[in-house]
């Protein structure tokens, strides 16, 4: 039925936290949602089978205590248990975002945000009206974001002027560009392919149009590109 | 009786709508699911035909990216938009090709001064002409069927190549000219793309 080539939770690390997070929620409001569904439609059954009516006196019963209790009960503790749930699962995949970092690829988060780190790949992300600018360690600027496959790579997202939202769907990412604050988000993305980048705050006119692509390469051919544009930009250095 | 009856048809109709209201949702829900998964842009199914649009320098597709299924025929319509000479040439290793490249002409720049740079990328370009088709045909033979694995293009010239994919994985197509990028390659300007297969 589906002629989608790849299962979208293997397109990224982040991704793949993000669609168990969602198949968590799901799961959940598919047992809610047959709890509710079954109600609907046996509720009315039961009570339409009843000789009785519903609101009929019936000799030494109070109508407060004709089972409805128990009915709020069960409702009660069904809604709080699924808020806890979703709460406690929502709360430990946060978590697993930062570990997965530290843990799996090795980075350690206080020596990157003190401007030190090795072998991850350090994005900065400008947003602007309308667009996006990436600025690579080696100094080079680009409006495609080019990225390895395989590796982390770290987003430093800031904007210039208004509030944008820096996004790349289908890899999970999404932070905001506040103009004066720099967010941190990253990802590892795994497959080559190219992706959409998308702002996701309305920032003006041009907002719909605030989309570039983002290029996932093999490792290889991103260090052709990464040391092509390294070169480049030494030799123009050197003639000034 | 009366009464009953009139509960009975009561209750269809009731159980009826509660039927149309679950349909519904689960339908919509369906139809959600379906947009969530699958609605993103990663181009979607792999297509039979892409336009490879070339121009100073990048190698633009559409639908971009390219993604192919194994052993099924992919027909690439090429189009030279740009002003200088284009190349679409499938590559194993793309870092290899260009520094190849590069350093041929830098070396022939040394050995001859009294050359200018055209006449430096065209005998570059001759003597590696049959090198690279030989490599070419070497790295790619099993996994790419097609006339020809590299396709020089003239100013608006286009044309239309059918290729056939027998290997899942990434195949680099790349530009190794170097009109207005002497002595590197259009390559090293980000003029390269991948064409990703996939199993069918
Ligand atoms: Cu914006
Ligand atoms: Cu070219």
């Amino acid at each position: 039925m589906f002629h989608y080539p790849f299962n979208p939770a293997e397109l990224s690390e982040t991704a793949r936290i993000w669609w168990d997070l969602f198949g968590f929620y799901l799961t959940v409001a598919i047992i809610l949602g047959v709890v509710v569904y079954a109600g609907l439609v046996l509720i009315p059954w039961i009570y339409s089978r009843r000789r009785q009516a519903v609101d009929e006196i019936q000799p030494g019963v109070i109508p407060g205590e004709r089972g409805r209790m128990a009915y709020l009960a069960v409702i009660v503790i069904l809604i709080a248990a699924s808020f806890i749930a979703i709460f406690v699962e929502s709360y430990l995949a946060v978590n697993k975002l930062a570990a997965t970092l530290e843990e799996k690829y090795n980075v350690d988060i206080e020596e990157l945000q003190a401007g030190e780190a090795d072998g991850v790949l350090v994005v900065e992300v400008i947003g602007f009206q309308w667009g996006w600018t990436f600025r690579y360690p080696n100094g080079v600027e680009t409006d495609i974001l080019y990225l390895p496959a395989g590796r982390p790579v770290i987003f430093k997202v800031t904007s210039e002027d208004v509030f944008h939202a820096f996004s790349i769907p289908d890899l999970r990412v999404k932070v905001d560009a506040i103009p004066g604050q720099v967010n941190v988000t990253w990802t590892v993305p795994e497959k080559p392919g190219t992706y959409r980048v998308q702002c996701y705050e309305l920032c003006g006119v041009g907002h719909a149009e605030m989309i570039t692509k983002a290029i996932v390469l093999p490792p290889e051919v991103f260090d052709f590109w990464y040391e092509s544009q390294s070169e480049k930009l030494e030799s123009e250095g050197g003639e000034q | 009786m009366a009464s009953e009856a009139a509960n009975g048809g009561n209750n269809v109709a009731l159980l009826a709508a509660i039927a149309i209201g679950v349909i519904f949702f689960a339908a919509t829900s369906v139809a959600l699911g379906y947009f969530m998964v699958f609605g993103e842009n990663l181009a979607g199914p792999p297509q039979d035909i892409y336009i490879i649009r070339l121009s100073e320098y990048v190698i633009e597709p559409e639908p971009d990216p390219i993604i192919v299924k194994v052993g099924q025929p992919v027909v690439f319509r090429i189009v030279n938009e740009g002003s200088a000479e284009h190349e679409v040439m499938f590559v194993a290793d793309l870092e290899m090709m260009a520094n190849m490249i590069k350093e041929a002409s830098l070396r022939l720049q040394q050995e001859n001064p009294e050359l200018s740079v055209e006449e430096i990328m065209e005998i570059v370009d001759e003597r590696h002409e049959m090198i690279m088709e030989e490599m070419l045909e070497k790295a790619f033979a099993g996994k790419i069927e097609g006339e020809e694995l590299m396709i020089e293009l003239e100013p608006g010239e286009s044309t239309v190549v059918t290729f056939t994919f027998l290997e899942p994985g990434i195949y680099i197509i790349a530009c190794l000219k170097q009109e207005g990028t002497f002595p590197g390659t259009h390559a090293e300007e980000g003029m390269f793309n991948q064409v990703i297969v996939v199993e069918g």
